[in-house]
């Protein structure tokens, strides 16, 4: 075991604690994060920025020893998606069209986290805005899931939070942030064998975080525990005069002093967990549903009572936002033409030709796909049918919610329904698409979810989801931390092509 | 560019136009071509074909909708909980001070008017800053 290993060992807790009490410097732990990343070969990251990374290591070291107090984060090193804006990093969005962008201030999220301690070591790929669960739709190469067995074919490490899960799971950060606008922290969490938490919308603030589908957008946390994704939202929940949709955090704060009075050995005891109907599940891979099965049966162990409950309208929930979230987007990314980011690809004589060459040019395929799908639902004569039609089962979806919250206080889901794909697989959009099924309604809802990782053997790593009502974040992280109260390993893996590293 | 649409072949593997008796009407080849040049996208007629098939075969794999009853349905177009945008049940009174829009009781923050970027460094990124703007083809004849 390496010297860099050991400064890593843990979670972002464990990490900022020895710094903290001196077992080691700010500057070590980074500079033992940064060699990793240098030497990372599942292809995690957009950018590193070393230097900057160390000079603020150093920094914090400075402040220790001239008596400052640690902040929670202290000395920590993490990743952001590179559609998240940290001031001076390139941030592409895994596109060819924003190839060599960078960012001219700090999304608030990364504002809070640094305040805390922590130090931003670099920016990761995903797929195209966000656009992807395979983390191949990325201008700058697809992500390995680190988490893929010995000898076997790549495997996907999910997306479009590809390289940020990727980065926790082969341990080069104790954390790491990630957008999820219809599962993108969520399912890559799942394949790669890590927590991912998508906050309630408007708990976190979506300043500088390049838009999507803003109704839908979130930024959330990748970690090896739940006890982490707890500290990364007590640092970055919180209004913001930036995002007049982030929320004041009265309730968080008086949950976060309120004395942890569960059972230690029944720690579930009271909570009514709801689970679908065997017959809602049916679509979902035989191992999956197996580890997901066993898992609920610990929860009831734990002291948990499982309550069956009904969404009628869950099953729109792929039609509804493959409407909604490329009408969002279509909207959103009319930004982007050559004007005032990014690349300008120079064609005929006119504006009109320059914008169009540029969008042209730089969107990659999805992203194009999803473009003229949500043109074409906002087009006169096919508004009422598709726009304004989703908008209205999207209330239908969150209605189903808060009736069946009367009765349960969490809802249990597998949080995709199958095991990593390999990379490289031709599928049909739609295929992908409904991979989406179990993560979309929580977005449609605006609702906070983790997925917990409970099978993290590469090739079969399976994630549990846990929703909970609008602002119950805290109670969702804190089951998922009963349910797994220890730190997952990271992993050294396989590089692709199979060999172990 | 976009000026050889009309003189492309007609696409392949699309339906017919036109509304169906039931549920929602189809995208035609021309609806789609003029779609794109509304959102500035150009596209070769082999990758229109192929987007044109992708549409139609999407929009029809979600025609479930249209069978939901929305009839009593508001639309949903952001998900923000109705109780966050209302006054606190317990708040401390406001700081007047501090109260700047009709806002002020509710748990969303005033919104912050300063600007968060620096004229010249927004400019480093565009691709052609000319004398503090952004530069673009000219647009007026001389």
């Amino acid at each position: 075991m390496s010297g860099a290993h050991d400064q890593l060992a843990g979670d972002a807790h464990d990490v900022a604690r020895r710094i903290a009490d001196g077992t080691q410097s700010a500057e070590s732990t980074v500079g033992a994060a940064l060699e990793r990343a240098r030497t990372d070969p599942f292809g995690c990251f957009e950018a590193l920025d070393e230097e900057a990374a160390l000079e603020r290591a150093r920094e914090l070291d400075r402040a220790r020893s001239g008596g400052a107090s640690c902040g929670p984060l202290f000395g920590v090193p993490i990743a952001i998606k590179s559609n998240i804006c940290v001031d001076g990093e390139l941030t592409t969005c895994g596109s060819r069209l924003l190839a060599g962008h960078r960012s001219i201030y700090d999304a608030t999220a990364v504002e809070r986290l640094v305040a805390a301690g922590a130090v931003v070591v670099g920016t990761t790929r995903m797929d195209e805005f966000g656009m992807g669960s395979s983390g191949e739709n990325c201008a700058s190469g697809a992500t390995t899931n680190p988490r893929t067995p010995a000898g076997g074919a790549a495997r996907s490490p999910g997306g479009s939070s590809s390289g940020s899960a990727a980065a926790v799971a082969a341990g080069i950060v104790p954390l790491a942030l990630g957008s999820d606008t219809g599962g993108s922290v969520r399912q890559p969490a799942a394949f790669c064998g890590v927590f991912g938490h998508k906050p309630t919308w408007g708990r976190v603030s979506r300043h500088g975080l390049v838009a999507f589908a803003s109704s839908l957008d979130t930024i959330g946390t990748l970690a090896r525990s739940a006890r982490d994704l707890e500290l990364a939202l007590a640092v970055m929940a919180g209004p913001d005069g930036r995002d007049s949709t982030a929320f004041e955090r009265t309730d968080l704060d008086r949950e976060l002093a309120a004395p942890d009075a569960r059972d230690a050995n029944r720690p579930l005891a009271g909570l009514r967990l709801g689970v679908f109907d065997d017959s809602a599940l049916t679509d979902v891979d035989p191992h999956v549903l197996e580890r997901f099965t066993r898992t609920l049966e610990r929860a009831r162990e734990l002291g948990a009572e499982l309550v069956t409950v009904d969404l009628p309208h869950h099953r729109h929930g792929v039609a509804v936002y493959y409407v909604l979230a490329p009408a969002e987007a279509s909207s959103n990314l009319a930004r982007y033409d050559g004007v005032r980011y990014g690349r300008r690809v120079e064609a005929g004589t006119s504006l009109e030709d320059m914008m169009t060459a540029t969008r042209t040019e730089g969107f990659g395929h999805e992203v194009t796909r999803r473009i003229l799908l949500g043109t074409h639902v906002l087009s006169s004569g096919f508004y009422e049918a598709w726009f304004d039609r989703a908008a209205r089962v999207r209330r239908a979806v969150a209605d189903d919610f808060a009736a069946a919250f009367e009765s349960v206080d969490l809802i249990a889901t597998p949080t995709a329904p199958t095991t990593p794909f390999t990379l490289g697989e031709d599928v049909d959009p739609l295929v992908r698409y409904r991979g989406d099924a179990l993560t979309i309604p929580a977005s449609l809802a605006g609702l906070p979810a983790v997925s917990v990782p409970v099978d993290v053997e590469p090739g079969r790593t399976v994630g549990l989801q846990l929703i909970g009502p609008a602002t119950a974040d805290l109670s969702v992280l804190r089951a998922a931390a009963a349910l797994r109260p220890d730190s997952v390993e990271a992993t050294r893996g396989a590089a692709p092509g199979g060999s172990v590293q | 560019m976009a000026t050889s649409d009309d003189r492309r072949p007609p696409l392949k593997g699309t339906p017919d136009a036109g509304s169906r008796e039931s549920g929602a009407p189809h995208p035609e080849p021309s609806t789609l071509r003029r779609e794109a040049r509304l959102a500035r996208l150009a596209l070769d007629p082999q990758r229109e074909a192929s987007l044109s098939d992708d549409l139609v075969r999407i929009l029809a794999a979600f025609e479930s909708l249209q069978e939901v009853d929305v009839s009593n349905l508001e639309p949903l177009h952001q998900p923000l909980h109705a109780s966050l945008a209302e006054p606190l049940r317990h708040a401390a009174p406001t700081d007047p001070a501090a109260a700047g829009t009709s806002r002020r009781d509710s748990r969303l923050a005033a919104p912050d008017p300063t600007s968060a970027v620096d004229r010249a460094r927004l400019l480093e990124g565009a691709p052609e800053p000319i004398d503090g703007h952004f530069g673009v083809p000219r647009t007026i004849e001389q």
